[in-house]
Parts: C-alpha cells; sequence; structure tokens
C-alpha cells in the first residue's frame, strides 16, 4: 500500500499558511488534492487550533450568508471549498470579496489547477484579493513489491519448465535471465545466463547463435553493473565476433544492441555507438533499435553536459516490441535524469513519478527509485529520499543520513564494509558524499579515510580479472587525485592528477578534457597558476573537439580564476567570463550555469570584484531557487554572507546567514548549520552596537 | 508619520499598511484596515510639459462640472487600478461636493448574490429612496409610482402620508422588495420580466424620487440642486452574459434614468460603434507606465523606464520607515506589477511576508526576487498552450489578437498601456515563462551520431 505524506515543501508552505491564518485578516487559498487534505489540515491545526474541516458552499446565497457571518466575527477562521459546479458561489463570493477581510481570516481550499483556474476566471476580483497562495505537493512512498515474483519472472519459470528441445530451453534460459534482469536481481541472472550458455554452446544454427550472443550481451550487461568494465568489454567483443556468423538482416539489429551495451566513460562507447549509428543509417533499422541508439546517445549528451543534444533524442516518441513496460520505464528514467540535470526539477519528479508507477514502484536494485532519489535530495526532500532509496541504495541512504546530520565518522564506518569497498562504482559516490562535507575541510582523520576508502576501491579494481579498459583507469586516477585535495596530501595528488592526464593523452583521449581539469583543480589549490593554466588550455581544446560542455564550463572557470590569481587585466578576465557565460548557455541547462557560476563565486577570493563573487554567487541562487533546490540556495548565501562580510556590510550578510539557517532547518539539513551559526556570530560582532543588541 | 497613521517600523507593521484595499475616503464608518487610511493616497504622476492634459481623474471631474443634465460617465480601468480609491475621493472632491450631492451605491454592501439590469436600477432607487426619505414630500406623481410598483409585484395597497414626509408604507415597500430580490429566484426572474414588459416602471419611480428630492434640495440655498449617484462595482460584472444584459441590451434603461451618475465600468465591456456617443464618456484608468514596448526583450528589468520608478518609492515612503525595504525591492516590484497598484502592493506585501517568515528584519533585494519566482509559479498555474500563444502575441506585438482576448485584462494576464495611444502587454510577471515558449517554437538541430 502507498502512503500520502507531506513533503518538507508542503509544511513550509502551510507555516505560512497558519501565518496568514493567525493575522487579523486574510484570504488564503490553498490548491490541495482532496486526498492530501487531512494530511495538511491536521499540520496545520499545531499551530491554528480549532481549524474547522472546508465546508463546501453549495450555491451564492450559501457562499454570501458564510460572508456576511464571517465578516461579523473575529475570532473563527472560515474554511470553504467549493461545489462541482462553482459559477454561482463564484459569482456571489466575487461581488462581496470585501468582507473577505473584514472578519476573521477565510482559507479557501482548491482541489487542482483547474479549480484555481475556474476562481480567476469567474471571480477575478476576489482572487486578486488574495492575501497569500499556496500549492501544496505531497507524495506517495513507493509501493513495495509484493512478495512473490513478478508476473514476467513467473511466466518466464513457467516457460522453462516446459521448454523441450534445444532451442527453447536456450530461449527459456534467456527470458529468465532478463526477467531476473529487469527486476534487480543480477547475481541469478548471471547464473542463468551462464546455464543459458551452456546450452548454446557450439551452436550448430543461426537461431542458437542469436541467443548465444544475446546471452552474452546480458552478461556484458550485469558485468558492466558490477563495475566489472574489463569483464564486459570482453564478453561484448566475444558476442561481436559471433555476429559474424548471421547474415546481415540479423546480425546488423545484434550488432546495435552490442554497441549501444558497450562500456564506456560518461555510460557509454562513443566509438562503438558511432558505428551502431552509421549501420543504422546505411541499411536502416526498426523503430525499437532506432530507439536504443537515441537513448544511448542522449545517456552520452546527458553526461557530457549538452542537454540540447539530448533533446530531441528524448522528445521522440519511443516504440518497443517486448517487455514495453520496462523499457519504457528505463527510458523515463533517462528523461527524468535529463530533466534533472537540465534544472527543470518538478518536471524530473513527475516524471520519475510516472516511471516508478509504470513498473508498480521501485524494486530493489531498480535504477529507476536511483534517479528519484536523487531528484528528492535536489529538492531538500530528504525524508522523501529515503523512502525511495530504502535498503538496497546504500550510498543514497548514507547521502540522506549525511544531510539530515549523521557525522561523518559514524558514515565512514558503514562505507567500510567489505562489500561497499569492492563496489568500484562506489569511488566518486564516495567521494561526493565526502567531499562537499564541511568538516572534510578540517578533519585530517576523514580526510585519511575517504583516501583509504577510494584506495581499496582502486586495489579491488585491479583484482578483477581480465583486461583493464584505460578509460576506467584514467578515471580513476581522477579519483584518487581529488581524493587527496586537502593541503596534507595535495602533491600526492597532483602527482595522480598527471599520470592520469598523461594515461589520458596516450591511451583515451576522450578523457583528456577531464583529466586536464582535475589537474587544474588541484594546482589551483596549490597556488600553481601558470601550470594550472597549462593544464585549462589542453583540457579546454579536448572538451571543445569532444562536446563536453560540463567540462569545458568547468575548465574555462578554472582559467578564470587563474587570471585572477595571476592579477590579468580586466580585459582578458571579462572576455573570459563572456566565454564562460556562452558555454554555460550552450549546454541548455540552467543547472550546470548555477553550478559552475556557484563554484566559481565559492572558489574566488572574497575580496574578488571582477568578476563579482557577490553577484555570481546571487545569479546561481536565482537559477536554483527556480528549479527549486533549496539547499543550493542557501549554500549561495552562504557565499554571499561571506563577501559581504568581507566588504563590511554585516547587518547584510547577518540576513543572508539567517535565511540560509532557517531554510535548512525547515529542511532538516545539518552539516552546514554549525558553520553558518558561526559565521552569524561573526557577523553579529561587526554589527554597530545598535543593531548589534537587536540581532 | 502621514496623517493618522505612523509609518510601519517593521516587517510585521509594513505586510498590515501594504494591504492591496482601496482607500477609503468616507469615513462613514471605522477603516476596514490601516491600509484604507486615506491618507496614503498619492497623486499618480502626471506629464511635464507646459501644456499638458488633464488626469484621468481630472478630466472626469472636469466632464461631470460641464456635462448637461442627467448624464452618464463611466469609469473603466484594470483590476487593481485604483478605481475604487478614486471613486471614493470624488465622493469628497470639493469641486464636486458644491455642485451635486453625492450618493455613493456600493453593490457589495446590499446582500445580494447576482445582479441584472432591474436590479441595479431598483438599487439605484432604493439608494435615492434610502439617502432622503425623511425628507422628500410623498407628491402624488411619487404615490402613483410606488403604486404601480407595488400592484405589479405585490397585491395593491393602500398609501398614506403624513405631513409631506415619505410614508412607512413606501419604506416598507423597498425592504420587501429588497428581500425578495434577496431569497428569491422566482422573485428575481419575475422582476426582470416586469422589466421586459413594463419596461417603464422602475423608470418612472426613479425619476419621481429624482423630482422629490431635487425639489427638496432646491429649498436650500446652501445645497446643492442635483444629485450625482457614484456606482462602484459594476466592473465585477464578469459573466459576458451578464455584461450583455446590463451594458448592451438594457443600457438604454440605465442611460435614460434621469439623475447624473458615474458608474465603474468592466474592462471586458467595450461600447461598440452604435454606442459612439457613449464612448466619449468613459474615462480610463491606466496604470502608471513603468515599460517600453519590448517585443525583443523577456527581462522586465530591461524594458522598464528608470524614471517613472519614483511614484513607487513614494507610495512606499508614505506608509513605511525608511531602510525597512530595500529601494532595489520597490523597483523590482514596481516593475514586475506593470504599473498596476494592487499588484505592486501585492508583490511587495508577498517579499515582506516572505522575509519576516525567513526571520530577516528588512525587505531585500534577495527576497523580493525568490518572492517574485513564487508570485510568477503562482501565476502561471492554470495557464494552459493556447494562454501562452496568446500572451506570446500579445507581447509581440502589443495587440491583442481577438475581441474576445479581453477577458484576459479581467485576469490580469495582460495590462492595458497608455501613450498616447492604447497598447497592450502580457503582464511582465509571466515574461520568463512566455521566453521559454518561444524557445521551444524554435526547434533545435537535428542531433549528430555519437
Amino acid at each position: 500500500m502507498s502512503d500520502l505524506r507531506l513533503l518538507k515543501a508542503d509544511e513550509e508552505q502551510l507555516a505560512r499558511v497558519a501565518r496568514w491564518l493567525a493575522s487579523e485578516s486574510a484570504f488564503v487559498l490553498i490548491q490541495c488534492a482532496p486526498a492530501l487534505r487531512p494530511l495538511a489540515i491536521d499540520h496545520l491545526r499545531r499551530g491554528v487550533p480549532g481549524l474547522h474541516e472546508p465546508v463546501e458552499m453549495t450555491d451564492g446565497r450559501a457562499m454570501l450568508g458564510a460572508l456576511l457571518a464571517q465578516s461579523q466575527q473575529h475570532e473563527r477562521r472560515l474554511c470553504f471549498s467549493l461545489p462541482p459546479h462553482p459559477e454561482g458561489v463564484l459569482e456571489a463570493l466575487n461581488w462581496h470579496r470585501e468582507k473577505l477581510l473584514r472578519g476573521a481570516p477565510v482559507a479557501l481550499w482548491l482541489r487542482d489547477e483547474d479549480e484555481v483556474r475556474t476562481l480567476r476566471h469567474v471571480a477575478p476580483d476576489a482572487f486578486s484579493f488574495r492575501s497569500g497562495m499556496v500549492a501544496l505537493q505531497g507524495a506517495v512512498t513507493p509501493s513495495a513489491i509484493p512478495a512473490g515474483e513478478s508476473e514476467a519472472l513467473a511466466l518466464a519459470r513457467r516457460q522453462h519448465k516446459k521448454a523441450k528441445t534445444r532451442q527453447d530451453k536456450a530461449r527459456a534460459q534467456l527470458n529468465l535471465a532478463e526477467a531476473l534482469w529487469m527486476v534487480g536481481r543480477d547475481e541469478e541472472a548471471v547464473l542463468e545466463v551462464q546455464k543459458g550458455l551452456q546450452i548454446t554452446a557450439y551452436a550448430a544454427d543461426d537461431a542458437l547463435s542469436r541467443i548465444e550472443i544475446l546471452l552474452l550481451r546480458l552478461l556484458g550487461i550485469l558485468r558492466k553493473q558490477q563495475g566489472r568494465f574489463g569483464s564486459a568489454e570482453q564478453v561484448l567483443e566475444q558476442a561481436n565476433e559471433l555476429t559474424w556468423r548471421l547474415p546481415v538482416t540479423q546480425s546488423n539489429p545484434l550488432k546495435i544492441h552490442l554497441a549501444t551495451a558497450s562500456p564506456g566513460p560518461y555510460g557509454v562507447n562513443r566509438r562503438r555507438l558511432a558505428e551502431a549509428s552509421e549501420l543504422a543509417q546505411r541499411y536502416g533499422i526498426a523503430p525499437e533499435d532506432r530507439a536504443l541508439i537515441e537513448l544511448r546517445l542522449a545517456e552520452f549528451f546527458i553526461h557530457a553536459g549538452d542537454l540540447k543534444q539530448a533533446a530531441p533524442l528524448i522528445e521522440r516518441p519511443k516504440t518497443y516490441r517486448v517487455h514495453q513496460a520496462f523499457n519504457e520505464s528505463i527510458f523515463m528514467d533517462v528523461k527524468t535524469e535529463w530533466l534533472r540535470q537540465a534544472g527543470r526539477l518538478r518536471e524530473a519528479l513527475a516524471e520519475g513519478e510516472r516511471a516508478l508507477g509504470l513498473l508498480g514502484g521501485a524494486e530493489d536494485g531498480s535504477s529507476l527509485g536511483y534517479t528519484q532519489a536523487l531528484c528528492w535530495i535536489d529538492a531538500g526532500e530528504i525524508d522523501q529520499a529515503r523512502l525511495v532509496a530504502r535498503h538496497w541504495h546504500l550510498w543514497l541512504t548514507l547521502a540522506c543520513e549525511a544531510l539530515q546530520g549523521k557525522p561523518p565518522q559514524e558514515l565512514v564506518g558503514a562505507i567500510l564494509n567489505d562489500d561497499i569497498r569492492s563496489d568500484t562504482s562506489g569511488a566518486p559516490l564516495y567521494l561526493q558524499l565526502f567531499a562537499d562535507h564541511p568538516a572534510f575541510e578540517t578533519d585530517e582523520r576523514l580526510q585519511a579515510r575517504v583516501i583509504q576508502g577510494v584506495e581499496d576501491a582502486w586495489l579491488a579494481y585491479q583484482k578483477q580479472e581480465g583486461e583493464k579498459p584505460a578509460w576506467f583507469h584514467v578515471r580513476f586516477l581522477g579519483y584518487r587525485a581529488l581524493a587527496r585535495s586537502a593541503p596534507a596530501w595535495r602533491k600526492e595528488g597532483i602527482a595522480l592528477a598527471r599520470q592520469g592526464l598523461e594515461l589520458a593523452r596516450a591511451e583515451h583521449d576522450e578523457l583528456v578534457a577531464e583529466a586536464g581539469r582535475v589537474l587544474a583543480d588541484l594546482l589551483l589549490l596549490d597556488g600553481e597558476y601558470a601550470e594550472a593554466l597549462a593544464a585549462v588550455v589542453e583540457g579546454e581544446a579536448a572538451a571543445s573537439t569532444g562536446g563536453y560542455l560540463k567540462e569545458r564550463c568547468r575548465l574555462l572557470a578554472n582559467r578564470l580564476l587563474a587570471q585572477v590569481a595571476l592579477e590579468a587585466s580586466a580585459a582578458e578576465i571579462e572576455v573570459s567570463l563572456e566565454i564562460l557565460r556562452a558555454v554555460c548557455k550552450m549546454t541548455g541547462s540552467t543547472r550546470i550555469e548555477a553550478e559552475i557560476l556557484r563554484d566559481l563565486a565559492r572558489r574566488l577570493p572574497s575580496q574578488t570584484r571582477l568578476p563579482d563573487r557577490l553577484a555570481l554567487a546571487e545569479e546561481a541562487m536565482t537559477l536554483f531557487a527556480a528549479m527549486p533546490m533549496p539547499i543550493e540556495v542557501s549554500l549561495c548565501m552562504e557565499i554571499q554572507g561571506d563577501t559581504l562580510v568581507h566588504r563590511g556590510l554585516f547587518a547584510d550578510a547577518l540576513g543572508r546567514y539567517q535565511a540560509a539557517v532557517t531554510s535548512m532547518e525547515r529542511r532538516g539539513v545539518v552539516p552546514w548549520l554549525a558553520r553558518l551559526r558561526a559565521k552569524m556570530a561573526t557577523a553579529t560582532v561587526g554589527l554597530p552596537p545598535r543593531q548589534h543588541a537587536h540581532a | 508619520m502621514v496623517g493618522s497613521v505612523p509609518k510601519a517600523r517593521n516587517l510585521s507593521e509594513a505586510y498590515r499598511v501594504l494591504d492591496p484595499r482601496p482607500l477609503d475616503f468616507s469615513s462613514r464608518r471605522g477603516l476596514d484596515s490601516v491600509a484604507s487610511d486615506p491618507s496614503f493616497y498619492t497623486p499618480a504622476p502626471t506629464p511635464q510639459g507646459a501644456v499638458r492634459p488633464p488626469s484621468p481623474i481630472d478630466g472626469l471631474i472636469r466632464a461631470i462640472r460641464l456635462a448637461s443634465r442627467y448624464e452618464k460617465h463611466f469609469l473603466c480601468g484594470h483590476v487593481g487600478s485604483g478605481k475604487s480609491t478614486e471613486l471614493s475621493k470624488l465622493a469628497v472632491n470639493p469641486d464636486i461636493k458644491k455642485r451635486f450631492e453625492v450618493v455613493s451605491l456600493r453593490i457589495e454592501e446590499h446582500e445580494w448574490a447576482t445582479l441584472d439590469s432591474m436590479q441595479l436600477r431598483f438599487l439605484i432607487a432604493e439608494a435615492i429612496f434610502r439617502r432622503y426619505k425623511q425628507e422628500i414630500t410623498a407628491d402624488e406623481r411619487l404615490m402613483r409610482s410606488f403604486s404601480a410598483l407595488s400592484n405589479a409585484i405585490f397585491q395593491p395597497m393602500g398609501l398614506v402620508t403624513a405631513d409631506g414626509s415619505a410614508s412607512l408604507e413606501f419604506d416598507l415597500l423597498i425592504v420587501k422588495l429588497k428581500q425578495e430580490l434577496k431569497l428569491s429566484d422566482k422573485a428575481r426572474r419575475q422582476f426582470r420580466e416586469l422589466g421586459e414588459t413594463n419596461r417603464s416602471l422602475l423608470q418612472d419611480l426613479q425619476t419621481a424620487l429624482t423630482g422629490a428630492v431635487e425639489a427638496q434640495l432646491s429649498m436650500h440655498q446652501d445645497r446643492p440642486d442635483r444629485m450625482l449617484i457614484l456606482v462602484d462595482d459594476l466592473d465585477k460584472v464578469r459573466n459576458p452574459e451578464h455584461q450583455k444584459e446590463i451594458f448592451d441590451t438594457n443600457l438604454g434603461a440605465i442611460l435614460a434614468m434621469s439623475v447624473d451618475m458615474v458608474l465603474t465600468l468592466p474592462t471586458g465591456v467595450l461600447f461598440g460603434e452604435n454606442r459612439a456617443e457613449i464612448r466619449s464618456s468613459v474615462t480610463h484608468l491606466y496604470p502608471p507606465r513603468v515599460l517600453r514596448k519590448s517585443p525583443d526583450c523577456f527581462d522586465p528589468d530591461r524594458a522598464a523606464f528608470p524614471d517613472r520608478l519614483a511614484y513607487f518609492q513614494d507610495l512606499v515612503d508614505h506608509r513605511i520607515e525608511p531602510g525597512l525595504i530595500d529601494p532595489e525591492a520597490i523597483r523590482l516590484a514596481a516593475i514586475h506589477s506593470g504599473g498596476v497598484l494592487r499588484d505592486f502592493f501585492r508583490l511587495l506585501r508577498a517579499g515582506v511576508d516572505l522575509a519576516d517568515f525567513n526571520g530577516l528584519d528588512r525587505l531585500d533585494l534577495v527576497a523580493m526576487r525568490i518572492a517574485l519566482d513564487e508570485a510568477r509559479r503562482n501565476e502561471s498555474i492554470g495557464l494552459y498552450t493556447p494562454d501562452y500563444e496568446t500572451l506570446l502575441q500579445v507581447h509581440l506585438t502589443n495587440e491583442l489578437p481577438r475581441p474576445e482576448d479581453r477577458r484576459l485584462l479581467d485576469l490580469a494576464r495582460v495590462i492595458e498601456c497608455y501613450n498616447g495611444s492604447v497598447w497592450f502587454e502580457a503582464n511582465p510577471i509571466l515574461w520568463p515563462l512566455l521566453e521559454e515558449r518561444s524557445k521551444k517554437n524554435v526547434r533545435p538541430a537535428p542531433a549528430q551520431g555519437g
């Protein structure tokens, strides 16, 4: 069963409603789905005791009577709602709008946007008299998958039992393995694939060869998901070899499927994908195969930060011949991520809900819950994120716990669990979890443990069988380098980053941009500005050629930082800033733009006027606020506060810090509170005595 | 401190004085809110120059003074443009009071859920009667009119007069009729039908009343000899059918009433070519112009006239202590309101509320921007693709595409502006959304392969 609950954003809105309802007079509009209303009223009653259930007005006379009564008294609030055909009620409301503000506050509960629209159209004068309007969202906890097996899995097992011929058995084995994979039971899926491969070994006919290829493809995907990229590449290459046995009409679609499954940096193997696209153009392909290519291309563009290129691939309708619901949900998951990266968070959440709904809820192990949980974290809804992530998504659960105040030392303890250490995909998540945590800046023991965790993952990766792809080695060098960004370890980090750049140049030029940026990041921290500029130049050229817009933005931001540090001329800095802004716009993502501006503002010295640190932070904050990403908004306010303190504007700084603290407290977000409160205390000291007393 | 109300010293007080209600010059009863204090009145900016046209309200006052007897004037304006405030102020204008006895009629004060033209005319007659019932003499004409009305609606009643004052029976008839019309759909229907079959019934009553009142007024040298009825709230007739019924089909009956009147008019009503003589009697209240025509721009900040914004700073300075609200926040609220006063106060008030809610002690630019984002989100609720298309077209062309799009003025989605000629602009708070829409209308180039 799904539970409906109020989000933190809803509670915040209701806190404002409570203030309005506690005032002398107010006319408040509350858009709230009927199912959520009891929760909302219960919550409101904590601040406004005695609030009654909304009374549905039957007609204009009833509305007038209620308004007349309400205008005479100043104690009891009036809550009402509209009938199914509300025109008469709204007409009376419009005529007598003045009465809304004569007595105690009045709240009109509207079911949905359509009711809001009707109110506006029929009673625009009453609408214009509103004191405030809120829209409550609510959220549903994803339903747990019932005990037992999914339909597809049950069907696959039945087919498996009935299979008689070798081909039937092989086919049934493939179906069973796919069904297990689709519900996230990867280990079992691997076993079934291996059984299937035993059946198809030394396949003598096209049909069996085809099944063998598909089994190998699935094994490659499973290996990729486990972070065993070398093994994945090996298996997929083996499958590719087998396609040559088949006639072109059969082998081409299979080659496309194999190409789209190939691992690579940023989720796809660009070279293989380009080959697949060429095949598709030359020979033509079925719509569902085209959908697969477009999906993978979209994923690449999203990772690369080129959301404009991803847009038409996402927006084109897709058709699927088999596993309709599953494939559609995967597509919707990619679209959710696209919307999330574009900064369209509300739409992302809605799309994610639809994707989860398609599969009846987040399966344990399903990636759908992962993207949706990230969206909730972005939106500052940590409780909801935890409900969606559940226990399988350990990293996300830890991220949520960190945001809700669990000390990093305790989190590290959870991460040192053996299973996690062997998960090589954990390294970037590990870094993400701690790099932004305020404790990481100053706690050397924490820094040491983070480094250890990343090194353990590296060792575990090296122990994996098979040849390792160079690209992953390059990326891992980057992770290891960034884990050492703190002063005590930075020299080591820079050395690792240099290694990473050299390896990228030699083995995998796609990653020169990222490797160059990592090196530049560390060199800038270490004050090596000239060398940082050189890394930026090289990285930016590669990013530009390869279309890695996000990396290009980061590199251009690094260039600005280096120029500021080297006291470049104002003209040079302005040109660099203009180029940076232009490239940010090219991404088609306000989120990327906001993140770049925020990071730039954070990393600029407090005294910097060109570019204006304060203006950058304000600009980033405005972009984040529109998404909305309240935690980011608060962090931008902190940067503004820091800058204002430096400029001696203590009262303004205090305002920024206070707003950041209030927002984080409301969301239950903890890590930055102590730091912000300390800054508030410092800013208060700087106030003139009279203001000091009021602060 | 301005007038009787001290200036707000904190955000909580600021929230109260920024309540966007009409100012009340009548002092007939206590103010509904401190924000209605007439001392807050700030005249709208006037054009500079050696030869200046009168402001719309000055023009209306002149027109009323110079008009021949029993003229009808209409006051029209955007929702929240200040019609009720100006009408309230007109009622106490010394020039007007010298020439007219002002009778104010506010539909809202009468406990009716609906209104049609017969009811409107009845309310006008009732307002006159109520004001002067102790003074007028029930002459034969007046008695005959009341009898005719009573006979048509209720059973015949004998009317008794005593010593020249209006009889208790008149009073009872009016009260009874008013109550019937308030409570009974059937009564309202019958009354409407009565108006169609016997058009002169109410006309005769109203004429007789006016005659009796003017006769009374003429006996006093220190009083004007004419009435001026100010009818407010007619701009709230929003239903197109009701608008047609009152301002088109039965407009003649209102025009024929033998009394001078100023009536507010809904923005959806546009007197056509067959009403050319009335069009000149319509006074439009346009919002102070704060924006240029900017079809190439979707940033209200860039489209703003910086020197027009001092007025809004004045409005705030009248109410609020300096330093409590950042002048930049005031500027933003003014620009995004498009100059519409109620929207200006509402946006500023939203900013104040948000700042207070977040524990700040003043409204700064940051909080104001967040409040504007929230207002924009609320404004977009219920907007569908055809609405966006229409609004985009309005912004790009500064024209209304179709006559029926005048409804957008009522909805405050479009602002009617004036700079010598009338033009239209989409509500500036929606411009960023329109920009997104305009970008979607340009399809991106097909993606290149990996």
